[in-house]
């Protein structure tokens, strides 16, 4: 088996539609298609792609229509996953697609459709854990600020809701863990690396807040149902680090007497 | 008095309220307006027992003339009082909602005064969020029993949901414990908001742009274990105010003993497993299309500990079984122990390309330990499926109360419900045929 060929996409998902466009260009078609820091395989052979956003489009718009918007949400969440074996993963779901079309989302039993739900539903569990558990502070020139440290880089994809929301505030979320920044100046937001984001200074106001979150978080809790297993299972210790209610310490409860 | 001593004593009066959720309203954004709703709801945080924080929960005011004696708040119980302006709490509410801490704001009020002006310092409140801000959150808030129903029309076109607690669930509960209210003025409230929310759907068929009347619908409490009510008793309520009155949902809190009352119970551990089941019912009765008639009767009145109420259902019901996978409707999928919501919506979808096959089941979702007792694909039994009633109740009840098969050692019961012995196969098939 010393002639099966490969494709190698530069690690972005442009790159990787392309190297699905370039695969249909093939005969035979590649086995597999891999980014640089993959695991290669002996008596493979490789061949760069290089991304070329017409045919990255082209693949795109194909994957919508044909199989539909679920499968190419599906595809980009589970890239979202930094698997080693994204490339091949996606590339084997996308060629089942354009096999079986309309029914790639319902074939819920075939190990292609299962394995990229899964990487998608992962990432997609992170994204709307963020949406609860993000926390913003605000700074002495008006931005709001946030830092968080996800497994997966979904700042793509909680964006839009926070923009939404804050409407007119500016604000910017900071992936520490993945040295990404989602910035937003009230108008439209940005995505930017950033290697280093350094903590703007909070204001008084800020500090008295994250007190007054800390004394109601303590308060509601009722203390004849006290239950920390119950809590972890429905937020997970790896976002406390980022949350105030978990990190600010109590003040004193003058007020219950306590 | 400072802002954090009276948050401090207002969400202390706030908390036993089982209600939380931010589901059910979905506002879009408005170009230079703060906020918005998503439907199906946002928890923001867990508390240390591990409920849900969605909204800000907090009394406008702990001041109240009644003296329910369930209640903290009640008139002769020596708590301090407090009450927030409807400035304090509305700036609260923006400071803590622009650092996503909250949805919105969960208020209520002890009855300050009249019924009416404790709805008029909440809807003042309100209006400060709505109008000065343009707050597009969620906003619930409760109506206060006894106040009037221009009060319920005005807080209605405010907020999202809203609800009336019944509290007990039963009119001597009522009576005997809160004498200033009666069913009357319980269900007069909750009429008018539902008749509120048909005319608004009227409405808004017909002029686009007419503010919505409680669009997210309208929910109540029970209190559970405070009177001797029975589950089959609370649950034909519950069912009822989702038939008669529309409601979005009826929450269940546990009794947590608050009161000195000669009746009431005093230093019980809170019926949590209780509250569970009941809650497991409710869901059963909202999304599985379930009846309360088919889970508890006459004869069963009380819900199973040691099952969750589907599984006590059908083994009850073994004429029902086995569902073949690759033909059964939704609802009769929804009936199977170990399928829920979301693997029944994934067969449906699956068996369009192909047959399932018993190895499917489980990489569609499917509780396989559960199903396995009550399923055919194809016309065949899954493996290791049994048929004696008396095994399958031991075993889907380990499955339910791991605790159970470790009841050995003293040590290891769990510490949130306390462990009765695991019943024998002859209370088993006693329960079974309706004996006990
Ligand atoms: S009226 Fe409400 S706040 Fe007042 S005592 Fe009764 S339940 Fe408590």
């Amino acid at each position: 088996m010393s002639d099966r060929t490969a494709l190698m996409f530069d690690g972005s998902f442009d790159g990787l539609l392309t190297a699905i466009f370039e695969a249909y260009t093939q005969r035979p078609m590649p086995a597999e298609i891999i980014e640089p820091d993959s695991q290669q395989h002996l008596g493979m052979v490789y061949r760069n792609v290089r991304t070329d956003a017409a045919k990255a489009a082209r693949v795109r718009r194909g994957i919508r229509t044909q199989m539909g918007g679920e499968a190419y949400d599906n595809a980009w969440k589970a890239f979202l996953s930094q698997h080693p074996e994204r490339g091949t993963f996606i590339y084997r779901y996308v060629r089942l697609g354009f096999q079986i079309k309309q029914q790639l989302v319902r074939s819920l039993t075939d190990e292609r459709v299962i394995t990229v739900n899964k990487l998608a539903s992962l990432v997609a569990r992170e994204a709307s854990h963020l949406l609860q558990f993000v926390r913003l502070g605000e700074t002495e020139t008006g931005v709001y600020y946030s830092e968080i440290t996800p497994t997966y880089p979904v700042l793509p994809l909680i964006m839009p809701h926070f923009v939404h929301r804050l409407n007119t505030q500016a604000f910017v979320i900071y992936d520490k863990t993945h040295k990404q920044a989602g910035l937003y100046n009230g108008r439209q937001w940005v995505l930017t690396d950033a290697d280093n984001a350094q903590p703007p200074a909070y204001t008084a106001e800020e500090r008295q807040y994250r007190q007054l979150w800390k004394t109601f978080y303590d308060t509601v809790a009722i203390t004849e149902r006290i239950n920390p297993k119950l809590r972890q299972q429905f937020m997970p210790k790896k976002y406390w680090r980022n949350m105030v209610e978990m990190t600010e310490t109590p003040t004193a409860h003058p007020a219950l007497g306590e | 008095m400072d802002i954090m001593q009276k948050l401090e004593i207002l969400t202390d009066s706030a908390k036993y309220d089982a209600a939380c959720t931010s589901s059910g309203s979905d506002r879009s954004p408005v170009a230079g307006k703060l906020g918005g709703t998503c439907a199906p709801g946002i928890c923001h945080s867990f508390s240390a027992d591990g409920r849900c924080i969605s909204l800000l929960k907090v009394l406008q005011s702990n001041v109240c003339m009644y003296d329910c004696q369930y209640c903290v708040n009640r008139r002769s119980n020596d708590v301090p009082r407090a009450s927030f302006t409807p400035r304090e709490l509305a700036d609260l509410t923006i400071g803590m909602y622009r650092r996503n801490y909250i949805e919105g704001l969960f208020l209520s009020s002890g009855v300050s005064g009249t019924p009416d002006h404790a709805m008029e310092e909440m809807i003042r409140t309100i209006r400060i969020l709505r109008e000065e801000y343009g707050f597009r959150g969620y906003i619930h808030a409760k109506a206060i029993p006894g106040c009037s129903p221009e009060a319920v029309e005005l807080l209605g076109r405010l907020v999202d949901r809203m609800s009336v607690n019944i509290e007990l669930p039963s009119e001597q509960g009522l009576k005997t414990f809160a004498p200033a209210k009666t069913k009357q003025n319980i269900l007069a409230p909750m009429r008018h908001i539902r008749d509120g929310i048909t005319q608004s759907k009227e409405e808004l068929a017909v002029y686009r742009h007419v503010p919505k009347f409680v669009p997210a619908g309208q929910s109540t409490q029970m209190i559970v274990g405070a009177t001797p009510d029975t589950d089959r008793q609370i649950l034909r309520l519950t069912e009822g105010l989702y038939k008669q009155y529309g409601l979005k949902r009826v929450f269940f809190s546990a009794y947590i003993p608050v009161g000195t009352h000669a009746l009431l119970p005093k230093n019980t551990p809170p019926p949590l497993l209780r509250e569970h089941r009941l809650y497991q019912t409710d869901w059963l009765l909202r999304f599985y299309g379930f009846s309360v008639d088919e889970i508890v009767d006459e004869e069963h009145p009380s819900l199973d500990p040691f099952l969750d109420p589907k599984c006590a259902w059908a083994l009850r019901h073994p004429e029902y079984f086995p569902v073949e996978i690759n033909r059964a409707d939704k609802e009769t999928l929804l009936h199977v122990p170990g399928i829920g919501v979301k693997s029944a919506l994934r067969i449906l979808r699956a068996r369009r390309v192909g047959a399932l096959r018993p190895e499917d089941l489980k990489k569609l979702g499917v509780v396989v330990k559960r199903a396995k007792f009550f399923v055919t694909c194809n016309g065949r039994r899954l493996p290791d499926a049994i048929d004696d009633p008396v095994i399958v109740y031991r075993h889907l009840a380990e499955l339910s109360r791991p605790e159970l098969k470790k009841a050995a050692s003293p040590m290891e019961q769990l510490t949130l419900f306390p462990t009765p012995n695991l019943p024998t196969g002859e209370d088993v098939m006693a329960c079974l045929t309706g004996q006990l």
